[in-house]
């Protein structure tokens, strides 16, 4: 169906606010679908911020913007949800930047932190929850205890105290993702398998890693949970399980296989994401010997391609939270 | 001589995508979405657009990488 674009008309009450930035398409499914559904939105780019005119009160807890010539009036009255499409850690790729770009992005990082005067509503997520959810290590240990087996993990800077069989493989990853300049390239350090006796040779004391016990032959899960609605895909190359680390194949040898996931590890889910205080989540499963381990779960994890490529509606029930606000659970729960 | 922390010797170098979607489409900031320049047709429903194949197209929290 193709709309009217007829521009927004009730810009006095703003009901759903949207940080992102301006080539996150994914964030253009969500703005298309709260235009169909004639909610109110205002989406601000964090890559756009020196064409808009921004007044932020917080004493009132009121957001007046201006763009284009066109004011928008973000009040707690009238808002019902904000979807907070930004990390909560800053990382900077350039091995140089210029006294303005640091000023742009310490300042309005710290201004997009404190729209959490917003407060009580309906956040995707409320980036407080995020800057803890992110944390691998605090991620496995609430996963624990919401009853998923985790991999046996260890995560040191001396290698000597880890009881490293040499004849044995493991995985290692970073404690965060870990974007990188290296000879002003960029970097990725996914995640990667080692033997023992590799692993034995090397010297960590500049920086901790992550040891995981290997779990192979497995079928990698990616779970994407929406409010109380929940999708899974199993991720496969050419029909047949992934060793290793599945980001590092090309995309188009990549199969992307809905499932359905047994209720216990349905439930545990979402008991993950209940822990987590958060609204969105995708959650890394592997399928190893017939049992379903936590790997990670990513509370700004990317969903678009899931759209694109699997053709679930993911994009329709986030614009549907979003419109509803904290009214959604009473409805739909 | 020390070697270098197996992170580092791990870490993959890739080469960045430059992105000419302006070309094709413009973005409406009322809106909110990119539109087809010459018609009404947002960005995201238009056949041609590669829109998100992958992972976010921000490198701030790694999730761009997967699937390269």
């Amino acid at each position: 169906m193709i709309l009217k674009l007829e521009k927004i008309k009730k810009v006095n009450k703003i009901e759903v606010l949207i940080i992102s930035n301006k080539l996150d398409f994914s964030t253009d499914y969500i703005t298309y679908e709260l235009k169909k559904l004639d909610v109110p939105y205002l989406r601000i780019n964090r890559d756009n911020f020196m064409q808009y005119s921004i007044k932020l009160l917080p004493k009132t807890t009121r957001l007046y913007f201006e763009i284009d010539n066109k004011k928008f009036y973000v009040s707690k009255k009238f808002l019902k949800s904000i979807y907070f499409r930004a990390p909560t850690f800053i990382r900077i790729l350039k091995p140089y930047i210029t006294p303005e770009e640091q000023l742009y992005l310490f300042q309005w990082n710290s201004f997009l932190r404190n729209l959490i005067i917003f407060g009580d509503l309906l956040w995707v997520n409320n980036p407080v929850q995020t800057y803890k959810a992110e944390n691998k290590l605090y991620q496995l240990k609430i996963a624990k205890e919401c009853g998923f087996k985790i991999p046996k993990t260890i995560i040191t800077n001396d290698i000597k105290t880890c009881n490293i069989k040499r004849n044995e493989m493991y995985i290692i990853k970073t404690l965060e993702p870990c974007l990188l300049n290296i000879k002003n390239n960029e970097a990725f350090i996914y995640t990667n398998t080692i033997s023992g006796k590799n692993l034995l040779q090397n010297d960590l004391k500049l920086a901790p890693i992550i040891i995981q016990e290997l779990l192979e032959p497995k079928k990698d899960i990616r779970v994407t949970i929406v409010g109380n609605k929940i999708w899974a895909i199993k991720i496969l190359k050419k029909g047949k399980a992934i060793k290793g680390d599945w980001r590092k194949i090309k995309k188009e040898k990549l199969e992307y296989i809905p499932i359905n996931l047994p209720d216990n590890i349905v439930n545990c889910c979402f008991k993950l994401i209940k822990s987590l205080e958060l609204n969105y989540g995708a959650i890394d499963l592997v399928e190893y010997k017939g049992d379903f381990y936590f790997l990670e779960i990513n509370p700004t994890g990317e969903w678009g391609w899931l759209v694109n490529q699997v053709k679930f509606n993911i994009n329709e029930e986030l614009a549907y939270l979003l419109s509803k606000g904290k009214s959604y659970y009473e409805k739909k729960s | 001589m020390k070697s270098r922390h197996i992170l580092l010797k791990k870490a993959y170098l890739f080469k960045k995508k430059e992105i000419e979607i302006e070309k094709i489409y413009f973005y409406d900031n009322i809106l909110g979405f990119w539109i087809k320049s010459g018609s009404n047709i947002p960005a995201i429903i238009e056949s041609n657009f590669l829109g998100p194949v992958t992972k976010k197209n921000d490198i701030e929290t790694g999730e761009d990488q997967k699937g390269e």
